[in-house]
């Protein structure tokens, strides 16, 4: 009887709008950003027993593709964090009148936007 | 008889994913930054990094309360799309077995290299 019960496709069904647009783009960059962690922790470990492994991991990195793949990443992280405190507000008990949801969703894509460029201005004018 | 002074593992699992929704935003803005500002990234400049108490101390903290987070999320995320079943109970079994290998090996490379 269990297996019988409806999963949650949705996708493929709805058209959706904003805030349904940022509660899946929350739920994919949280998915996305997992591999950032594997990285992370396999960068360390690298560093630890193989710190040739890691030169060159970070040399792939430096290169265009590296970058373009941390733009994306890093972008990924800021609007998981962005929407994330959003969640948060919303799990306090504040924010849900409509036109504050949708004001909020326009503050969470500027921020995110606005954090990317500032990290890589600073990443790419070291 | 069932406990009823205390929430079960679902109220637990929401307020931990809560909790570690807190505590991330500054670490991991910390080590983004840390990155991002860094102008030696080498593999020298960075055991040299890490070996530091402090950095050292935040990134053990940043890779395992990141890993609970990933492992709550990723959790919700399997039960809403794979059937329920022993396809699911295999998924979330290795899901779990991976993300506390990866907590462990990244504290264990952290402390190495600290304490080396």
């Amino acid at each position: 009887m269990d297996s019988e019960r409806p999963l949650s496709p949705h996708l493929q069904v709805y058209r959706l709008p904003l805030t349904a647009v940022l509660s899946i783009l929350h739920r994919m960059t949280g998915v996305a950003l997992s591999f950032g962690v594997v990285l992370l922790v396999l960068m360390c470990v690298a560093l630890a027993v193989n710190p040739d492994a890691y030169t060159a991991t970070a040399s792939f990195l430096d290169g265009w593709a590296g970058q373009a793949l941390l733009v994306v990443w890093t972008a990924a992280f800021y609007l998981h964090l962005c929407n994330g405190v959003r969640h948060l507000v919303w799990d306090a008990g504040f924010g849900f009148e409509l036109r504050v949801v949708d004001a909020s969703a326009l503050v969470t894509i500027v921020a995110t936007a606005l954090l990317t460029a500032v990290t890589w201005a600073l990443v790419w004018t070291r | 008889m069932k406990d009823k002074t205390r929430g079960d593992a679902g109220t637990r699992d929401w307020l931990a994913q809560r909790l570690t929704s807190i505590v991330l935003p500054p670490l991991g803005l910390w080590f983004v930054f840390a990155l991002a500002t860094a102008a030696d990234l080498s593999a020298q400049a960075m055991l040299a990094w890490v070996a530091n108490p402090l950095h050292a101390s935040l990134l053990a903290a940043l890779i395992l309360i990141t890993c609970w987070h990933m492992l709550l999320g990723l959790h919700v995320v399997v039960e809403d799309y794979v059937q329920a079943g022993a396809l699911r109970t295999v998924t979330l079994l290795l899901l779990n077995i991976v993300t506390v290998a990866l907590a462990v090996a990244g504290v264990w490379a952290v402390l190495e290299i600290a304490l080396r």
